[in-house]
Order: C-alpha cells, then sequence, then structure tokens
C-alpha cells in the first residue's frame, strides 16, 4: 500500500468574515506529482501556506510524513522543501550567499552547503550570477534560486506555488528536469498553478479547488471518467475542459463591453 | 482633457495617497500616533508662521534687511532639504506613462512642487515675513511682493530639481550610502552650526569668515530677495538675478523632465551591477551552525543597508558634540566626564532601537523564508538580537575604551555605566522584538528618506528616556540619601538581572503574537 505523505482533514481558513478555505479534505501518496488547480481567489495559496506552516488553519489537521504539522512543526519543515508565493528570497544576499545561507539554516554543514550551492547553481545555469544580488535577477533567474533553495536539504516532499509563472520557455525546461528527476528520486511534489498544459504534463494527480472547496481530486483518468461533456465528441477530455467543466467558465454576453 | 483636470486628479491622487496610507490592517496604534502627530503639527504650523511674522515685525526696525534675510535663508535651507529627507508620495516616471504632453507633464510636475505640504509651509513663512514688512514698513511691501514671488518660484523649481537628482541618486547602494552619511554630516554640521550661532556676536565683529559669506550671500537666492528691499526704486540687480536663478532651474528641470519622459528609467537593477567576493566561513557564536547563518547573514543584510547604523548613530553623535568639543581633561571636568559618558550610553541604547524596533523590517519577502525553515522564530529572533547588540555594544566599548584610556571616566564609572548599558541594551532588544512584531515596517532601501521604524514603534522608543531617567534617579538619590558611591553599581546589577528575565519574557510574548498574527506580517513585510 503506498505510503501517504500528506494529510488534510476538514481544513478551514476564515479572514474575518470571509471563508478562504473550508472543509478541504486531501491525501497526497509518496512520489505522486500533485497539482492543486483552482480559479483566482479559489484557495490555493491559502492553502498551500497552511500546508507549510505559514499560516495557522483556522481549524482542521494537518499531517505530513504522518507527523502532526501543529506540534511537530521544525521536524516536518526540516523534511519539506517550499517555493511560497514572493519567493521568501533574502534579496539583499547574491545568489550563492543566499542558498549557502538557506542550507545552512537546514542544518548542513558548511562543506556540504557550499558544494550544494555550486551545483546548484551549475545546474539552473545561474554560475555567471552566483555573486550578484539577487535583487538584481530577472523574475526567472529569482524562480530557478527560490527552487534551488527549496531541494537544498534534499526534502522528501516539495511544494510549490505557481512555480512557473513569469517564466520563459527554457527556465521552464530547466525547472521541470529538476522535479522530474526529483519525483524519480522518490519524492513527492504538492504543486498550484494556473497553466493547465503544465499540469497536465507534468502532474500524475490534481485536486480542483474552488470556493474553498475541493470539487475534484484523483488521477487525470478519474477525472475524466468522472466528467462528461454533453454533446461532447468521444476523445480523451483535455485538463482544460475538464476544469472548466468542473469549476463552471463563464459564458461570454455578446453585448458585454460593446465599447469595445 | 484639460490641463486643470490632469490637476485636479493629480491633487486628488496625493489625498487618495494620504488617506490609503492610514487604511493598513492593524495600524489602530499607527492611527492614533499619526492623530496625535497632527494636531503637533498642526501647532507648528501657526507658531512657526506668526513665529516668522512676529520676528519680521519686531526686528526689522532695528536689524533692517538683515534679519529677513537670515530668515529667508532659513526658509531657502529646510525647503531644499525636504526634497532630502521628507518622502514624495508620488513617482513621476509613473506620470509620465499617461497620455500627456510633454509640457503638461512638465507643467504637473511643477505644480506638484508647489502642493507639497513642506513647501506650502514655506511659502506660509514667506507670506508671514511678507505681512511683517507690511505692517512694519508699507513701503516696501510692493518690492517684497515681487521679489518673494521670484524667490518662491526659484525655490519651487530648485526643490522639484533636487528631488528628482536625489531620485536618481538613491537608485544605487553606493549613493544611497552618500545620502545616509551626508544626512549624518548634515546633522553634525547644524551642530556646529547652532554652537557657531550661540558665538555670533564673536565672530561677527572680527572673523573674516563673515568678510568672505557676506558678499557670497548677497548673490545668493535669500541674499537678493532681501537685500533688494533696502535698494532705492526698483531693484532691478535683484530681480534680474533671480530670474536668471529661476531660469536656469527651469532649463534644468526641463532636461531632466525630459530624459524622464522619453523613459529613462531609474530603478535599482538599471544601476547595481556590482560583484562582490563570497565569503562562507564567517564563525560567530560557534557550536550552532544555525546562529552563525543567522548572524552572518543579518551582518551583510546591515552592511548592505548601513543607513539603519547611521540612523543609529545619528543620535549620540549629534547630541554629544558639545561635550566632544570641549578641550578638558578628567582634572579640568571633574564628574562631568563620568555624566557625559553615561549620557552617551543612554543616547545609544536610544539609537538602538532604531535597529531593534524593527527587526524583520529589511527583510521583505525573505520573512516567509523563517517560517518554512526548520528553525524555532525565538531562534530568529536571538540571532538578530545578538548581532544588533554585539554592533551597538562594540560601538559603545571603542568610545568607552578611549575615555578611559585618556582618563576622562573614572573605573567605577566605566563598569556601572556599562553594566547599565547593558542592561537597558538587553531591555530594548527584548521589548524591540515585542514592538517589532507588533508594527513591523518594510524598509525599503530605494528610498532612504523612509523611516527605518513604524511611528508607534518610534513614540515607543522615546520610553527608553523614561526608563533610563528613572534609574539614573533611582542611583542618583541613593548616592546622595545614604551617601552609597557604590550603590548605581549594586542597581545596575540589580537592573542587568532583571532586564535577562524581562528580554526571556517579551521574546517569548513576541513568537506566540507572531505565531497568531502571520498573515498581517506577511501582508507588511512581504508586500
Amino acid at each position: 500500500m503506498p505510503e501517504i505523505v500528506l494529510e488534510a482533514r476538514g481544513l478551514r481558513r476564515t479572514f474575518a468574515s470571509l471563508v478562504a478555505v473550508d472543509s478541504l479534505d486531501l491525501t497526497v501518496e509518496r512520489q505522486q506529482f500533485y497539482g492543486f488547480l483552482g480559479p483566482n481567489g479559489a484557495g490555493k495559496s491559502t492553502t498551500i501556506k497552511m500546508l507549510t506552516g505559514l499560516l495557522r488553519p483556522t481549524s482542521g489537521e494537518i499531517r505530513i510524513f504522518g507527523l502532526d504539522l501543529e506540534n511537530n512543526s521544525v521536524e516536518v519543515k526540516r523534511r519539506i522543501g517550499v517555493v511560497p508565493e514572493g519567493l521568501a528570497l533574502f534579496e539583499r544576499l547574491s545568489g550563492s550567499q543566499l542558498l549557502n545561507f538557506v542550507g545552512r539554516m537546514y542544518g548542513l554543514d558548511r562543506t556540504t552547503a557550499t558544494q550544494r550551492t555550486d551545483e546548484l547553481l551549475d545546474f539552473m545555469g545561474l554560475t555567471d550570477s552566483a555573486d550578484k544580488l539577487v535583487a538584481d535577477y530577472s523574475h526567472g533567474m529569482k524562480k530557478k534560486t527560490a527552487l534551488a533553495a527549496a531541494v537544498i536539504h534534499r526534502p522528501e516532499m516539495l511544494f510549490l506555488d505557481e512555480p512557473f509563472e513569469g517564466v520563459d520557455a527554457i527556465a521552464a525546461t530547466t525547472l521541470k528536469g529538476l522535479l522530474h528527476r526529483f519525483i524519480e528520486r522518490g519524492g513527492t511534489i504538492f504543486l498550484t498553478s494556473h497553466v493547465l498544459e503544465v499540469v497536465e504534463r507534468l502532474c500524475t494527480h490534481i485536486g480542483i479547488i474552488q470556493n474553498g472547496r475541493l470539487v475534484a481530486g484523483g488521477s487525470l483518468n478519474e477525472l475524466r471518467a468522472g466528467v462528461t461533456i454533453a454533446g461532447g465528441d468521444q476523445s480523451p477530455l483535455t485538463l482544460e475542459e475538464i476544469f472548466l467543466e468542473v469549476v463552471g467558465g463563464t459564458k461570454q454576453d455578446a453585448g458585454a463591453l460593446s465599447w469595445l | 482633457m484639460t490641463g486643470t483636470n490632469h490637476l485636479w486628479l493629480l491633487i486628488q491622487l496625493r489625498w487618495r495617497i494620504f488617506l490609503n496610507g492610514l487604511r493598513k490592517k492593524n495600524r489602530q496604534a499607527e492611527l492614533g500616533v499619526n492623530a496625535v502627530g497632527s494636531v503637533f503639527v498642526v501647532i507648528f504650523w501657526i507658531v512657526s508662521t506668526a513665529a516668522f511674522g512676529g520676528v519680521t515685525y519686531t526686528q526689522l526696525e532695528g536689524q533692517g534687511t538683515q534679519i529677513v534675510a537670515i530668515l529667508l535663508w532659513v526658509i531657502f535651507i529646510t525647503w531644499q532639504l525636504e526634497a532630502i529627507i521628507s518622502s514624495s508620495g508620488v513617482n513621476f516616471q509613473e506620470i509620465a506613462r499617461y497620455p500627456i504632453s510633454f509640457r503638461l507633464y512638465l507643467f504637473l510636475n511643477v505644480c506638484y512642487g508647489i502642493f507639497d505640504p513642506s513647501a506650502f509651509l514655506r511659502m506660509l513663512w514667506l507670506l508671514a515675513v511678507w505681512v511683517g514688512i507690511a505692517v512694519a514698513k508699507p513701503e516696501w511691501k510692493i518690492a517684497a511682493a515681487g521679489l518673494f514671488a521670484l524667490f518662491a518660484l526659484f525655490n519651487v523649481l530648485c526643490h522639484r530639481v533636487l528631488s528628482g537628482l536625489f531620485r536618481r541618486f538613491q537608485t544605487s547602494r553606493k549613493g544611497r550610502e552618500i545620502i545616509a552619511i551626508m544626512t549624518l554630516l548634515m546633522g553634525v554640521f547644524f551642530q556646529l552650526a547652532i554652537r557657531t550661532w550661540s558665538r555670533f556676536g564673536r565672530l561677527h565683529s572680527s572673523s573674516s569668515l563673515t568678510n568672505f559669506l557676506e558678499p557670497v550671500g548677497r548673490v545668493a537666492p535669500p541674499g537678493l530677495a532681501a537685500y533688494g528691499l533696502g535698494a532705492e526704486g526698483i531693484p532691478l540687480w535683484s530681480i534680474s538675478l533671480l530670474v536668471l536663478y529661476s531660469l536656469v532651474a527651469f532649463a534644468w528641470l526641463w532636461r531632466q523632465s525630459q530624459r524622464i519622459y522619453q523613459g529613462e528609467i531609474y530603478s535599482e537593477s538599471a544601476v547595481v551591477r556590482r560583484r562582490r567576493k563570497v565569503q562562507t566561513r564567517w564563525v560567530f557564536v560557534g557550536g550552532d551552525p544555525i546562529f552563525d547563518a543567522i548572524v552572518e547573514k543579518e551582518f551583510r543584510y546591515i552592511r548592505q543597508n548601513l543607513r539603519v547604523v547611521f540612523q543609529m548613530l545619528y543620535v549620540p553623535v549629534v547630541a554629544m558634540i558639545p561635550i566632544l568639543s570641549q578641550r578638558a581633561s578628567r582634572a579640568s571636568m571633574g564628574s562631568r566626564m563620568d555624566f557625559f559618558h553615561g549620557l552617551f550610553a543612554a543616547f545609544l541604547v536610544y539609537g538602538a532601537t532604531s535597529l531593534a524596533y524593527n527587526i524583520f523590517g529589511m527583510d521583505h519577502t525573505g520573512f516567509s523564508r523563517w517560517l518554512v525553515s526548520p528553525i524555532l522564530l525565538r531562534k530568529v529572533m536571538t540571532g538578530k538580537n545578538l548581532t544588533h547588540g554585539a554592533i551597538v555594544a562594540a560601538i559603545y566599548l571603542v568610545v568607552s575604551s578611549g575615555m578611559l584610556a585618556f582618563s576622562l571616566i573614572s573605573w567605577l564609572s566605566f563598569i556601572t555605566t556599562t553594566i547599565a548599558f547593558a542592561a537597558f541594551l538587553i531591555v530594548i532588544l527584548g521589548a524591540g522584538n515585542m514592538v517589532s512584531v507588533y508594527w513591523p515596517k518594510r524598509i525599503d532601501p530605494g528610498q532612504p528618506r523612509s523611516q527605518v521604524i513604524s511611528k508607534a514603534a518610534g513614540y515607543s522608543a522615546l520610553l527608553t528616556f523614561v526608563f533610563i531617567a528613572i534609574f539614573v534617579g533611582i542611583a542618583v538619590l541613593g548616592v546622595k540619601k545614604w551617601d552609597f558611591q557604590w550603590f548605581p553599581l549594586a542597581l545596575g546589577v540589580a537592573t542587568l538581572l532583571l532586564a535577562l528575565k524581562l528580554y526571556s519574557f517579551w521574546s517569548d510574548r513576541a513568537v506566540n503574537y507572531l505565531q497568531d498574527h502571520l498573515e498581517e506580517m506577511s501582508s507588511e513585510l512581504c508586500s
């Protein structure tokens, strides 16, 4: 039986009267590449923040590697890597200083941290910019640096919030290469993204959230089996079609914006 | 859309920015402080304006145009200094993006200088001086109106040019550091100027400096506007030169605005391209690599943002200038140097609040890194406190050791002050942890004019002096009442023990508060 590495039960988060996430149940197994989708404001970022300790749930329980996150946050954080919204980079450090610092924060000794920093910079194609301030990096370079910072301590699970947003094709290829390698070596990935094509190509399992609630979940084939489009042809549904069917894509009113 | 509409929009934008600044979440204390501060600002505006008018009216008969020149110099210097020390609400690069002609853009830029609150205050002062003249010497009032109008125009243009220059200058780290140093030096300069002012009589009667400065003063804008009043007939010389100065300033502003309008971008990334060597072998605390990493990061950050250190040093340096300029030995000064040494320590502790009262302010999105890392937040705070405390303590020890080496202070005084200093520094660091999570403020290194701690934190920093005053009061009372010379030392040790307890208590509370308000902290620091 596959090992469950992430389990959330009855997760709820409110901001004053706004319910951002409500009664959310999630299960992710080892070596799954889990894509977490939803329209803007559905609660994706709030969920990933709660799963990574950046935000306390109003109620509910999160267990990662069987450990309760609330009571074992340090132990859990040691075993996960995170690329949060905003990337969480100390931009007044250079790329190499930052990676070295993050490695040591995760308990790596100086030699190992330095060695892994060099290797990661090389893999990400950032060696020439290693001594530049992160503040001077392009958006794509920052994303790569954030991913490097997330994996430097060799985590067992990665949480990535919109890792491909604003990244060019070359940088995206590098990131995807790293993520594939991570899964092949037994890692697990939980990823949110707006880019459905990327999720469809990368992810083995998908969850769709809307208005703070999980409205669909499972492997792509399971989702296809559960969704039918009236009058549609017999070819397999794309993730975009499934997504629009599940969240209810808005109909375009021909009369709207008539001045445009 | 007409230029008037654009101008009205700009005024509305400025007002909206001000209002939105009051709408931050969980900032009731800030709002309260702002309200109290606004009352003081209004009082200052009224009192200072009345003072300008009153001084002109009462002194004009006796001192003539010289008093007007002095007042105009004050107006000129403070008006132009605002370009450096106050924050500007609108970045005019943004305005250039909209579909407006260059002429309109330039017009709005100049108008923005007129509607700037600081400019408005200086114009009020100028008006008050004019009213003083009109009442005391009605025959000058027409000439004064013309000269002051030209003087005001020159000031507006010059202020906009300087604002643009500083905005450009501060896009590089080096530029910001130079501005920080200049700000510190300006404080020192003003202290020296005030001291010189107090000896003005002596200087005025004999100094060759006065002989040198007087002709310069007469052709400078404030001198031209003031001394033109005494001229017979129309003061053509003053008017011509003031028009010339205004034209030069306008030409400069034209060129500067044109470059921005045509798309020259002032940005951090466009300017900072400095390579730096990687050093990863720093060892500070020893034994705990995570502490080492935190302290190393913090030192690197402070080195990148030297402004916070300058801000910290500003208060003690400026306050101690009169003391340091005393040429005296311990023998001639007696116990006064011990007192001054204590005063220096007190000012340094107060200055330390600029580091300690906003410990996450420089981290920006890096704040989230602390949260996702497998370390306790208490450890992060302690690491930061250690760094900040070490910097402040190093400065204190260098100065104190120097004073001790030159026998300016006694050993007993040194030990007593050092223990009290350590106690209050620990209190400040502990209280700073609380203040940092209650009223965090994102420090923008690209805006050297922005404050490094929130206003609420600034007011709570003033409480430091209350505690120090209580301590000193008890110490002095103990010595005088019981004639017990060692009483301050005993009190210092007791305070130190209490400080350690307080530090621990406050730090724990800060961590608990932070855990419950992660979202607010993140939105303040990471946005």
